[in-house]
């Protein structure tokens, strides 16, 4: 089977790989990706974790920032080039790494991280990107 | 690990598992973890 381009082959065991086919099997799904997604999606709702993890910031490929959050924490990330505000992302706080690719050396970075209840834990601007923005769980 | 098998995902699905992987941790090892706790809780209601 060809697979279109967006997928990505994983290495598994063959106990893993009968144990999803099961679920697969057993509640319809279409493909192993839903039967992935919903094992996710459990996992992420019902066993959310409460220790606080530690990001370092990385501009322009020097370390900027240690900072913690924890892990129900909304970080959003605001990419601003003259003035205007050309990309806006919220990423999860369990990701182990972000970045931001730049070549525009206008552009600055606004980055914030809110906790859950949207009190402001952190925020930087004015920080010229001329070369990334990494945001990096250590 | 013996005899492995390709399990083909969606970019997106890549990196949500990405997310959870523990120190040391391989891609197979954050899926039978994952089945550990929910093979058996699999069609909980929302």
């Amino acid at each position: 089977m060809t697979y279109p381009s967006d997928y990505i082959g994983i290495a598994i065991s063959q106990e893993t790989h009968r144990r999803l086919s099961e679920l697969k099997e057993k509640n319809n799904e279409i493909n192993f990706d839903s039967v992935v997604n919903r094992l996710l999606d459990l996992e992420e709702k019902y066993n959310m974790p409460t220790e606080t993890f530690e990001y370092e910031l990385m501009i322009n490929s020097k370390k900027s920032k240690l900072f913690r959050v924890t892990y129900s924490d909304k970080v959003t990330i605001e990419y601003w080039n003259s003035n205007k505000l050309a990309f806006e992302k919220d990423i999860k706080v369990w990701f182990t790494g972000y970045k931001i690719p730049s070549n525009d050396l206008n552009a600055f970075i606004k980055f914030i991280i809110k906790d859950s209840n949207l009190g402001l834990l952190y925020e930087m601007e004015n920080e010229l990107v001329q070369n990334g923005v990494w945001i990096k769980r250590v | 690990m013996a005899k492995q098998k390709t399990l083909n995902i969606r970019r997106n699905t890549y990196e949500r598992l990405q997310a959870h992987k523990q120190l040391g941790d391989g891609f197979n090892s954050v899926l039978v973890r994952l089945l550990d706790r929910w093979e058996g809780f699999y069609d909980l209601s929302e």
